[in-house]
């Protein structure tokens, strides 16, 4: 009961921290009082609704996630794997730091005019995707090796465990903290960088085209309905993946 | 066949921990490493179980030995259980019943069967450290090599420990080096003490205790010389 109670207040909690950014919201609009630069929340609702009913919409959408999953992908396969190999090896390190570094200070937008250049339109969200969350995957990958207790490995080895026994019960779980915090990072950056993309390399279905139409036709409340889309995916990503990473934990 | 320990070099830097260190160990024997702090006991023991490579020298020993070791530290795994850090080093063995009465055996030698399900973190330094005890035991290594094992716990439970201790080894007799700077461990399980002193590590005295273990718990006066002896040394 006490604890029911105390779930029941955070959640009027977060319900009334909700309807104060929604009455601020709205005070703007009032004040403001130009549609074109603030739009009411009850057109920006409307939008979204009738964006919903269409079938067009859903098929955007998927276009979208799975060029989203393309790249998370594929920064994954190439992050990890390069993670641990230059998290093992010095010299490997030495030798992708410096692109690394080089990639997380170039402007996004370098990357996709470049890779409008290279690829396909739809191509480039998922390639933007990728190269946007590889350093990230890539630099947790790397600390989460470093981490590792050599203490730990010096025990194993005195024990004479087997190098497949070493992986699975020292390694990744000892990398699986770091693996965990950078995936989650890489959510959030992946959706914002491949939809940025997608407004640029205007693929068919996408929701950065829809993005950019929103802006040609001066539509904002579309524009505000489509930002809430991807921000809806992205948590519904984030929380997709840390309730995976809970249960992992449980059964580990 | 005995261990022996010829000629071992390794030096950290300018730092000549081994210099042409020599020791031969009769493998029937419970051999405490008994010395100050930074001598290099815990360098020589590196050495003989292969922790650490010497920079010149030979370990005699038969192939294939295997180490029961007990670190300074517990080295428990924090992400499994007791039991499962216990069953870490058996994960070898195909006979599952074995493994988990072999774990239960080790885990009451150290009285710890009532937290097999826990986690390290949820334990106090003195259990994580027996946790790493039982490890040792359940692996039963034709080695027990122990590194001050017993730092930071107070004396009746170090006794209690001892006492299991001393108990596996009658039951599995493997050669067993202890290091430790505490008079009164060293006193409590050894059969032959040796000083040390360095570094360069060298050997100030070997003290052979012939009193029997079973007499020392009952009549502690009997140690009385020696420990006479290894106070005058520190």
């Amino acid at each position: 009961m006490m604890l029911f109670t105390m779930k029941n207040k955070k959640w009027l909690k977060k319900l009334g921290i909700g309807l104060l950014w929604l009455a601020i919201w709205h005070l703007t609009y009032k004040v403001i009082d130009r549609a074109l630069y603030v739009p009411s929340i009850l057109s920006v609702i409307r939008a979204l609704l009738d964006l919903v009913v269409d079938i067009r919409f859903w098929q955007i959408i998927a276009a979208s996630v799975y060029r989203v999953i393309a790249g998370l992908f594929l920064s994954l396969v190439f992050g990890v794997t390069m993670g641990v190999l230059c998290g093992l090896n010095g010299l490997l390190y030495d030798f992708i730091n410096p692109i690394v570094k080089a990639i997380k200070a170039t402007p996004v937008i370098s990357f996709i005019i470049i890779a409008l250049i290279w690829f396909k339109s739809t191509h480039v969200p998922i390639f933007i995707g990728f190269l946007m969350c590889f350093p990230i995957i890539w630099t947790n990958v790397v600390s989460g090796i470093r981490n590792i207790d050599t203490k730990l490995i010096e025990m194993a080895k005195v024990y004479q465990l087997k190098k497949t026994v070493i992986i699975k019960n020292i390694y990744l779980p000892s990398i699986k903290p770091f693996f965990t915090a950078g995936v989650i990072m890489a959510l959030g950056l992946g959706w914002k960088v491949s939809v940025a993309a997608e407004v640029l390399s205007h693929p068919q279905y996408a929701i950065g085209s829809n993005l950019h139409s929103a802006k040609a036709y001066l539509d904002t409340p579309l524009l505000f309905a489509w930002t809430i889309v991807v921000i809806i995916l992205s948590f519904i990503f984030e929380s997709f993946f840390a309730l995976w990473a809970k249960e992992s934990r449980k059964t580990s | 066949m005995n261990l022996s320990i010829k000629n071992i070099h390794k030096s950290y830097g300018d730092l000549k921990v081994l210099h042409d260190f020599n020791l031969e160990l009769d493998k029937n024997r419970i051999h405490c490493f008994f010395g100050p702090s930074g001598c290099g006991k815990t360098t020589l023991m590196h050495v003989i179980a292969g922790i650490l490579k010497p920079d010149s020298g030979d370990i005699i020993m038969p192939p294939d030995m295997r180490f029961s070791y007990i670190f300074q530290e517990e080295r428990l795994l924090p992400w499994m259980t007791v039991k499962e850090n216990v069953a870490l080093v058996l994960l070898d063995k195909k006979d599952k019943a074995y493994v988990e009465s072999q774990v239960k055996a080790s885990l009451s030698l150290v009285e710890l069967n009532d937290f097999a399900d826990y986690y390290p973190n949820e334990l106090s330094g003195g259990m994580r450290q027996r946790v790493s005890i039982a490890r040792a035991f359940a692996y039963e290594g034709d080695v027990l090599a122990m590194d001050e094992p017993f730092k930071g716990l107070h004396l009746k439970l170090k006794q209690s420990l001892m006492d299991a201790i001393y108990k596996y080894w009658i039951l599995h007799k493997p050669q067993t080096y202890f290091i430790t700077h505490d008079i009164d461990d060293a006193l409590y399980i050894a059969d032959d003490i040796y000083i040390f002193d360095g570094p360069p590590m060298r050997i100030v005295e070997r003290i052979d205790i012939q009193v029997s273990h079973e007499l020392r718990k009952t009549n502690p006066e009997l140690l009385m010389a020696y420990k006479m002896k290894l106070s005058g040394v520190l």
